[in-house]
């Protein structure tokens, strides 16, 4: 089956469109979406509480810096999510995906307009959350971050980079489902490999100096922790420029290993649906 | 909606759940590669606590009064509930919503049995008790670190603890994933996950305040940490009778929870 390639002009309005109706849908399901961002909060002032405890005791970090990681992370983990690996495969598992293929667009176009709508409406519901745990750090003299218009632009950037390679990682995850049809596992592993290696759970101040080399290598920093980094302006431009090189290297990687995967596997899809 | 009430003994329930279980391994037969990448994922997951556990701890001997070794021993404990919490309720309650969404909670109603109990353990998921491997390695790490201190009547004061933390565990579960019959798409269930999830560490590392909340309004302490100190003799036999107590207060709650939520289900689907 052919994919049809769309214009350039066409992709900007789809896009568009897209992105409105999937923030509309989301808007439908507030409560839901109000919940689990709570949920989301809950989680990072935990890991809040084990970091700074760690620092306190061991004095290998400054409490300030892991405290303002985890409260810029409320704000900058919305920016990046892709729900490919849960919604992408499972269009392949019950064959709706053809519908995808039916159309005169790409399927990425569909993704991505949907990612950008729900990533846009959950980043305007934590902001109040942001704000709060801004205020409160502030208060505890623990905020570390001047809002540096430059470190903005750049972590703009980043961030950018960050959710560009987050979806591409989230598209090529998918295609392992025309080859099987389990993907319960594999989907919760993935994830687990993202969060660990993105530093969600272990912020990379933390971790020795052989273990930090390993993760600025992979892709998954510049999915959450780069951006972060950049705000929290302790970067040498040294290594921001090292850091900018080798996530624009693993976008360009990525994105020609997607056209390749998927000209393969495409040829595996029966549309069968289970 | 009315829900009927039966009267069946407690062994039609064991009956039923063993049935399932049978149902369940049969199932997990289909796709034998998901064994291998659970297999694969307790490993990796096992890795990256010990990694953690090790960075949190660095130098130091002691964090936050506990030792690494302690420290292994509540993680594992979590991880055990965790595991078994999923395999034998969790699972369950997770599809709730979409067998809200569908309608087919409606057949659950009509069943002659309790619809909290069927609606919990109606399916057994094997691949978890994979991952809860996890949780013995750690557990049993502690258990190798100071064999020749341990005391019997701790280990059982303690393997009861775990035990009351798994009826805490299903009890928030349940209590939560309730409103889902009045109000489908919350994310309760979300909010419940991550609140059991700062069990992971000792209740320590949080403040005064908090860690007063934890041991009544939210007794999350009582899940990891409470069993945890039992085995290493820290604290007795008053912690195990107040949390059975509560457990068993947090349990009956939940069943009356659920059952007003069952009055307000309204079977009208997604």
């Amino acid at each position: 089956m052919k994919e049809k390639i769309n214009q350039k002009s066409n992709f900007k309005n789809i896009l568009k469109r897209i992105t409105k109706m999937f923030f509309a849908q989301e808007f439908m399901h507030k409560e839901q979406l109000i919940v689990w961002i709570i949920a989301d909060i809950v989680k990072m002032a935990g890991l809040c509480f084990v970091w700074s405890a760690s620092a306190k005791i061991t004095g290998n970090m400054d409490q300030g810096y892991v405290i303002t990681y985890y409260v810029l992370m409320i704000l900058v983990s919305k920016l990046m999510q892709d729900i490919t690996p849960a919604n992408g495969v499972q269009q392949i598992l019950n064959g709706k995906f053809s519908n995808s293929l039916l159309k005169p667009m790409s399927y990425l176009t569909e993704y991505l307009g949907s990612n950008l709508g729900s990533n846009l409406f959950r980043l305007i519901v934590s902001v109040p959350a942001f704000v709060l745990g801004m205020y409160i750090t502030s208060r505890l003299g623990f905020w570390i971050v001047d809002f540096n218009p430059y470190l903005i632009f750049l972590g703009l950037i980043a961030v950018a980079i960050g959710f560009l390679i987050n979806f591409l990682l989230g598209n090529i995850f998918a295609l392992i489902a025309f080859y099987n049809k389990n993907m319960e596992g594999m989907r919760i592993f993935y994830n687990n490999i993202a969060a660990t290696f993105s530093g969600e759970y272990i912020p990379f101040v933390a971790l020795p100096l052989l273990a930090l080399f390993t993760v600025q290598v992979l892709p998954f920093r510049y999915t959450l922790s780069f951006p972060i980094e950049i705000l929290l302006g302790r970067m040498t431009n040294y290594d921001l420029g090292v850091g900018f090189i080798i996530g624009t290297i693993w976008l360009i990687a990525l994105y020609v290993l997607y056209l390749v995967l998927f000209k393969i596997s495409i040829k595996k899809y029966a549309a069968e649906g289970i | 909606m009315l829900q009927r009430e039966y009267k069946t003994t407690i062994w039609r329930y064991v009956r039923i759940w063993f049935l399932n279980l049978r149902a369940s391994i049969k199932k997990s037969n289909t796709y034998k590669g998901e064994i291998f990448v659970r297999f694969f994922r307790t490993f990796f997951i096992l890795g990256i606590q010990v990694l953690l556990l090790t960075l949190v701890f660095g130098n130091s001997e002691v964090y936050v009064g506990w030792t690494k070794a302690e420290a292994y021993l509540v993680m594992g404990i979590w991880n055990l509930l965790n595991y078994f919490g999923w395999a034998f309720f969790g699972i369950n309650l997770e599809r709730l919503e979409s067998r809200v969404l569908s309608g087919e909670f409606d057949f659950t109603l009509l069943k002659p049995l309790s619809s909290a109990w069927f609606s919990s353990f109606y399916d057994f998921s094997v691949y978890s008790v994979i991952s809860s491997l996890s949780g013995f390695v750690l557990v049993g790490y502690y258990f190798f670190i100071t064999w020749g201190t341990l005391s019997l009547t701790n280990v059982l004061l303690g393997v009861a603890g775990i035990i009351v933390g798994l009826l805490f565990w299903y009890a928030f579960y349940l209590l939560l994933s309730s409103f889902t019959l009045a109000n489908p798409r919350n994310g309760f269930l979300a909010l419940v996950k991550e609140i059991l999830g700062l069990a992971k560490y000792p209740v320590n590392i949080y403040s005064s305040s908090i860690q007063m909340v934890f041991f009544t309004i939210l007794p999350i302490a009582f899940v990891t940490t409470v069993p945890a100190s039992l085995i290493i003799g820290r604290m007795g036999y008053a912690f195990l009778i107040i949390g059975t107590g509560l457990a068993i207060l947090f349990v009956r709650l939940s069943y009356w929870v659920w059952k007003q939520n069952v009055k307000k289900y309204v079977s009208a689907g997604g």
